[in-house]
């Protein structure tokens, strides 16, 4: 016989569920893409996941109304979706958050302008990347990250609570969805800037078995 | 009701009004979305017709799609079950020529040798007994032999998916007889269903494909799967149809033509 832990590491092994994080390039999928849609489309049709949650607000899916999601999304991973069987499900409340811009305070000019310049240099990094596999690529995941860290702090206080808000309803909507249907596979995609984060977050649960997006 | 139904004759009432419930067996569920354009999915279809004359021309009309192709074409029961066996299709088509036991005990045949696969049902024979029969056998669509030929193609886009459907001229008279029947007193109460179960069951009444049920719930299609297959074994059936059938006639949702 077992000695219970066993049998309780047995149980976790048993219900967990395999996990992916996709970054996305968010914000540059509203303007022309240089983003290779069809290696996306490719990539994901591949991968099958039995859920996609996907950082798109409740409020726009349940609109019914396509145009409204950002191109990617409308372009790819929603008909797709239909195809292969996977279940869509919007883990974003709302955009709100997700631009970051300082507000108010000492010394606003000079760090709205190192701001710009953060999210020029953003951009320039987002339009080299032009596949999947270079958006989750170690060097362009750190690049972004520290991006991420470095203009939340220049925007100030109240930015960085609205980005942590927004964040941690974002990876309680996740969490919510692999506890409701556990044992499935599921491909999260989220902006780039949450990537890091929410990676690091998904590893600390026993529930979850977190593996690089080509591997699920 | 019946004014309703009238009225969806008219070509721009069916593309954005029908997706009626029929429980929602009705033809107006199974219209072709924009997204099946979409699809570079090719529906693979075997017809069986008895008569050389009416396949080909079940096989002309169907083929009219670009994205439906009749990959086999064949005149009885054993060649049909043969072809079902060895090839992967997306849908059967059955001339229902035979009538009676013969076409039900065709249906479970060729539901016994791939469940998975749907199946629908042309014939002359309109009365609702033998719908019932056929439906409980485990068909996913019965079409009359007058429908319009855009009908039948819709139909087998809407059995593709796995939804249930049946012709608007058929669905009043068999939701009349449904209503009219004699509650079968065998059935496990609707408590008895989890709640889960219960919503499952209230989707597929509606006709709602696997995946469509799962969209709504945010569930992924293997566990709406794993639903269904617990609601079978409750109810004591063996497909979709049937479960529908067997909730219906039990009264747990009343039988509407209103629209989804």
């Amino acid at each position: 016989m077992l000695p219970p832990y066993t049998e309780n590491m047995m149980e976790y092994s048993v219900a967990k569920s395999r996990v992916a994080v996709l970054g996305m390039l968010d914000e540059t999928h509203w303007e022309s893409a240089q983003y290779n849609l069809d290696t996306l489309r490719s990539l994901v049709k591949s991968l099958q996941p039995d859920l996609l949650c996907a950082e798109i607000s409740t409020e726009d899916w349940q609109s019914g109304d396509i145009a409204r999601l950002p191109l990617v999304y409308r372009e790819v991973l929603v008909p797709l979706s239909r195809l292969i069987n996977t279940v869509i499900v919007p883990v974003c409340s709302s955009h709100s958050g997700v631009n970051l811009v300082p507000k108010g305070g000492r010394f606003l000019g000079f760090r709205a302008l190192l701001v710009r310049l953060l999210n020029k240099i953003l951009r320039w990094m987002q339009r080299l990347a032009d596949s999947p596999k270079a958006v989750n690529s170690t060097a362009f995941g750190a690049l972004c990250h520290t991006i991420c860290i470095l203009t939340l702090w220049l925007c100030g206080p109240s930015a960085r609570q609205n980005w942590d808000a927004a964040y941690r309803m974002l990876f309680n909507n996740i969490l919510s969805t692999i506890r409701h249907d556990p044992m499935r596979r599921v491909l999260v995609t989220v902006d780039c800037r949450h990537q890091h984060q929410l990676i690091t977050d998904l590893k600390r649960l026993p529930e979850v078995d977190l593996v690089d997006y080509h591997l699920l | 009701m019946i004014g309703e139904l009238a009225l969806s004759h008219e070509h721009a009432i069916l593309y954005n009004t029908i997706r009626v419930a029929l429980g929602s067996f009705l033809i107006g569920g199974c219209l072709i979305s924009p997204d099946d354009r979409l699809s570079p999915r090719v529906i693979r279809i075997l017809i069986v017709s008895p008569l050389a004359l009416v396949g080909e021309g079940l096989r002309l009309l169907i083929e009219r799609d670009e994205d439906l192709r009749v990959s086999e074409l064949v005149m009885n029961m054993l060649e049909a079950a043969e072809t079902l066996r060895h090839n992967e299709l997306d849908v059967v088509t059955i001339f229902d020529e035979w009538g009676g036991s013969d076409c039900v005990a065709l249906v479970q045949c060729l539901k016994s040798i791939k469940p998975r696969v749907p199946l629908m049902v042309i014939s002359r024979d309109l009365n609702p007994p033998q719908v019932q029969s056929i439906l409980t056998a485990g068909a996913n669509g019965y079409l009359p032999l007058n429908a319009d030929p855009g009908d039948l193609r819709r139909m087998v886009y809407a059995v593709s998916r796995g939804e249930l459907t049946l012709h608007r001229t058929i669905a009043r008279g068999f939701l009349d007889y449904l209503a009219n029947a004699d509650v079968d007193h065998s059935l496990p109460s609707f408590n008895e269903l989890s709640p889960r179960e219960q919503e499952v069951l209230a989707f597929l009444v509606q006709g709602m494909s696997d995946q469509e049920i799962a969209q709504a719930l945010f569930l992924s299609v293997r566990t709406i799967q794993s639903h269904l297959n617990h609601l079978y074994a409750k109810l004591n059936v063996h497909t979709r149809t049937e479960a529908a059938v067997v909730a219906l006639r039990a009264g747990w949702f009343p039988p509407s033509l209103d629209q989804k």
